[in-house]
């Protein structure tokens, strides 16, 4: 080249400089919080998968998760995106996503183990006496193998080293585990500073949520009770007015899935007791699921229908939690929401009680989690998160037995029933590897409620997850 | 591997210029271009190259025959040989599932069959070998001595995996004798450029709107939002693909070859007739000199030799019965205008040519665009009024405004609005030298180094993928 020749320099200069700073610059970042995912691996180079042109799909991907300043360009991205066109008077606009998926990944084991060491450090609040008196007692009616590193014997925090921990905490989620999940388009309306599900109501969803739940109640006993609550979601509240064509009405998609169920399934109403509080902080703005307040109000009106008296609010101590930045916010990255994040309340339990998740044996969680108010996902304070199975004892000695098959929605909502149970299973049909019918019935259960949020009848996937608990 | 990929700007790119302009060599520029041809499609295909070479190899032999016995019966067996062996790769590839599953659908015996993912590129460079040997059959070019200067027209990368169809003949002379200056190199940059934005930043985000509204279930759809989401798709199909043809183009000038233009324009044409003079040149070209002359033309049987080209243009197209009803389409609206239709437009203002046009087009891609007939079949009444859906709603609203300019930008740029003004500012400016140099040297470069940054920014962007797990 024998002249300056600006084109052809701001062309060749930034690709062929870019392009190897990607390469020597080292990759020290493994996971991104704000995706909740962990980035692509190098790949392994072996015969087999540059045969099958895996190495090379996953190399690009590798190439992609790990540009230079990756995030900042993101956001970056988002801005230009944004230029696209106008948005209203609201500033209402609305957002698809790709990759909406049904299963959270599950830990791997020594994230249990961490997360269980973790969980000693807290555990002082809680009388020692009680503690140990209720382990003996449940250790030895216990069927299941305890075969977990345990944390009956106290772990001494010392023993783990610092580094260890680190490498550890770096594995959530499994990039194994993402792999494997359906994947499905759903969006979101975005009006102001809130971000919400938009619902579509299926016949066929609805079918599919009664038709498994009515199959339940003909396989187990008939002296147990079964509730269903479905919640609804805060678009129905919020935005249905204005954007009434948006949204399916939740209301008679509730109806749908009530009217189906056979007369021993007793359908809990809790629209009635949201919309009435409505204007209160029922929802996160920036997150999918409602707020410890909005469970209370769905607590109130299951107490009323089981002639139970509500403990009232102001009886709990409340603590809370700030800057919450939740899932519908990591979809969007919206700056309105990013300027005014949620604050979690915490309704703190009263009544003792232990509280254990079962993987292959019992781990010790708090009911209220605080190692995750100082993490990106800070909804799973409530109940330590999504996990297979778990089971509350408490104090009340008056032999009633509830089991909560759920999803995430019915976290905030389970530390209310502790001052009426003497247990409480908490079944999340994503995870649960057992079968239902056999569980309930050994546990000696008298009561089943299925509480999930509406959304989940908007197809038939996680009536599927139901059912697959049942054949297992 | 795509050009709109980052893998292939910031890494495969800049390293073939390297290596290709290392030496001046012709003999190594060729080898250098054939080993990163092969390692381009072995990234994706490591396996299926293979085919490709055997495509080559064969057809080098094929062409050799042709010629030497031009005239005899041998050169007419090379090129039926040709042509066969050709056209069963593309069927067992391409073709073979599409098959059997009609004849199972007829016969109703189930035929155990696995099938074979698409081998990228193989429409593309089995039409390229086929014109190649009947071109030497002809006499319109030498036959091609070397086997690596053959395999080197084959493989190129540029055009490998999305066409243009080149055929031998146009770059004949370019393999044995290129020449590059910084012009046209520059000239390269500008135009891959110009591919890379139509690609990343109207056809991916306009490809993003349209799939709300044709992934839409038929009955929440309104009637404008169906036409809108077809609408929508009709532009990113353009830009998708005219896009990909100049960054073909562009690729080629950068390293010296010259390959005829595939797009004009097409969605200003006055009829369907024009329309596919327009649309994806290489391809009606090449079903025009290899099957409808051949069989006829406009001499005899023009009819029936019409039907067999719009046939074989809509399978071309993808092996589903959709593509073909596409074809069909086509074939019944170019009858209609050879028919009357175009007498009519003669007579009343073109720009009711022009509508007509455009509907047909975008009516068009609804049989293009929905695999399932029925399905489509099904939207085209929705878009007609059957079915009684709304005629707007507040998602056509909302999405509407949020993507305006882009829309906008979108459907200007379809036409020639920036060409022509391009070509004003140059002629207002070729009286004045020194804005006229500064135009090209600076202005332009610095256009290029934006879209090239969006562009890059863009793609960052779209490797934000939160990890979701709440939705069924």
């Amino acid at each position: 080249m024998n002249k300056f020749n600006l084109n052809i320099i701001l062309f060749i200069l930034p690709i062929t400089l870019l392009g190897f700073l990607n390469i020597i610059v080292p990759k020290t970042q493994t996971v991104s919080e704000i995706e909740n995912r962990s980035l692509k691996s190098m790949p392994e180079l072996t015969l087999n998968s540059i045969a099958s042109g895996d190495y090379f799909r996953d190399f690009e991907s590798y190439f992609a998760d790990h540009f230079l300043m990756r995030e900042n360009l993101v956001s970056l991205g988002m801005g230009i995106r944004e230029l696209k066109g106008v948005k209203t008077k609201d500033e209402v606009s609305i957002v698809t996503y790709d990759g909406a998926n049904i299963f959270e990944s599950q830990m791997s084991l020594e994230e249990e183990i961490e997360v269980a060491i973790l969980d000693e450090v807290k555990i002082e609040g809680l009388d020692d006496s009680f503690d140990n008196e209720k382990t003996e007692t449940y250790m030895t009616n216990e069927t299941e193998t305890v075969n977990e590193p345990s944390v009956q014997q106290e772990t001494p925090v010392e023993e783990v080293k610092p580094i260890e921990k680190e490498a550890l905490s770096e594995k959530e989620p499994s990039s194994e585990n993402q792999e494997n999940i359906e994947k499905k388009v759903g969006s979101v309306l975005i009006v102001n500073n809130k971000i919400m599900e938009i619902f579509t109501s299926s016949e066929a969803g609805a079918k599919a949520y009664a038709g498994v739940i009515n199959d339940f109640s003909d396989k187990v006993d008939s002296n147990i009770k079964i509730y269903s609550m479905l919640v609804p979601t805060q678009i129905e509240f919020t935005a249905r007015e204005k954007y009434k064509d948006l949204s399916s009405s939740q209301k008679d998609a509730i109806k749908l899935v009530n009217d189906k169920f056979n007369d021993r399934i007793e359908p809990v109403d809790v629209y009635s007791a949201l919309k009435d509080n409505s204007d209160q902080y029922l929802y996160f703005r920036s997150d999918h699921h409602w707020t410890a307040l909005g469970a209370y109000y769905a607590y109130t009106s299951f107490a009323r229908h089981t002639g139970e008296e509500p403990v009232p609010l102001d009886k709990y101590e409340v603590d809370k939690v700030e800057n919450y930045l939740g899932s519908l916010y990591s979809i969007t990255l919206d700056k309105n929401v990013k300027k005014s994040p949620d604050t979690i309340y915490l309704y703190k339990p009263f009544t003792e009680h232990e509280y254990h998740i079962y993987y292959e044996g019992p781990l010790k969680m708090n009911v209220l989690d605080m190692s995750h108010a100082t993490k990106e996902r800070k909804y799973r304070i409530f109940m330590s998160g999504d996990r297979p199975w778990g089971r509350i004892r408490t104090e009340i000695k008056n032999g009633k037995k509830i089991a909560i098959i759920k999803d995430s929605y019915g976290n905030a909502f389970v530390p209310f029933l502790i001052p009426h149970y003497e247990e409480i299973y908490i079944i999340d049909p994503r995870q649960f590897k057992q079968n239902i019918v056999t569980f309930v019935e050994e546990k000696e259960i008298d009561e089943v409620m299925f509480l999930n949020y509406v959304m989940v009848t908007g197809g038939a996937g996680f009536a599927d997850t139901i059912r697959v608990m049942m054949n297992n | 591997m795509v050009f709109s990929s980052l893998v292939f700007i910031y890494l495969f790119l800049p390293i073939s210029l390297i290596f290709y302009f290392i030496s001046k060599n012709r003999t190594y520029r060729n080898s250098i271009l054939i080993i990163l041809s092969l390692a381009f499609y072995a990234w994706g295909e490591p396996v299926w190259v293979s085919i490709m070479l055997f495509s080559g190899i064969i057809d080098y032999f094929h062409g050799l025959i042709a010629e030497k016995y031009r005239g005899k019966w041998q050169s007419k067996a090379a090129l039926v040989s040709s042509i066969t062996i050709n056209l069963l790769i593309l069927i067992s590839f391409k073709y073979m599932g599409f098959i059997i599953e009609n004849i199972e659908y007829i016969t109703k015996v189930s035929i155990p069959y696995d099938g074979f993912n698409l081998p990228i590129g193989i429409s593309f460079y089995t039409f390229q070998t086929i014109s190649y040997v009947v071109d030497v059959y002809r006499g319109e070019v030498e036959a091609q001595k070397s086997p690596f200067k053959l395999l080197l027209f084959v493989s190129l990368f540029h055009q490998l995996v999305a066409g243009p169809i080149v055929r031998y003949k146009d770059i004949a002379q370019e393999i044995d004798n290129r020449i590059i200056t910084q012009d046209t190199f520059s000239q390269g940059v500008n135009r891959f450029l110009i591919g890379l934005g139509k690609k990343v930043v109207i056809a991916n985000n306009v490809g993003g709107i349209s799939e709300l509204f044709l992934k839409t279930e038929l009955t929440e759809l309104s009637i404008l939002g169906a036409w809108l989401g077809i609408l929508l798709f009709a532009l990113q199909i353009y830009f998708d693909f005219s896009g990909y043809s100049d960054m073909a183009i562009g690729l080629g000038k950068m390293f010296g070859f010259n390959y005829r233009e595939n797009f004009d324009y097409p969605y200003i044409a006055k009829s369907a007739k024009e329309f596919w003079r327009r649309w994806h040149m290489s391809l009606g070209t090449f079903f025009r000199d290899y099957v409808y002359i051949p069989l006829g033309g406009n001499r005899k049987n023009k009819t029936l030799n019409l039907l067999i080209v719009w046939f074989l243009t809509g399978l071309w197209h993808g092996a589903s019965w959709n593509f073909i009803a596409w074809g069909i389409y086509y074939f019944v609206f170019i009858l209609l205008e050879n028919i009357i239709l175009s007498k009519v437009f003669n007579k009343i203002p073109a720009v009711f040519s022009h509508i007509y046009l455009v509907i047909v087009v975008i009516i068009g891609w609804v049989f293009f665009y929905f695999t399932d007939l029925f399905y489509g079949l099904g939207y085209l009444g929705i878009m007609f009024g059957q079915g009684g859906n709304p005629l707007i709603d507040t998602f056509f609203e909302i999405n509407l405004i949020n993507n305006l300019y882009i829309i906008l930008v979108a459907i200007i740029g379809c036409t020639p609005v920036l060409k022509t003004l391009e070509k004003y500012i140059r002629e207002a400016l070729s009286q004045q030298t020194k804005l006229y140099t500064s135009y090209y040297q600076i202005v332009r470069p610095i256009i290029n180094f934006t879209i090239l940054a969006v562009a890059t920014v863009l793609l960052i962007e779209t490797t934000y993928n939160p990890f979701l797990y709440f939705r069924f």
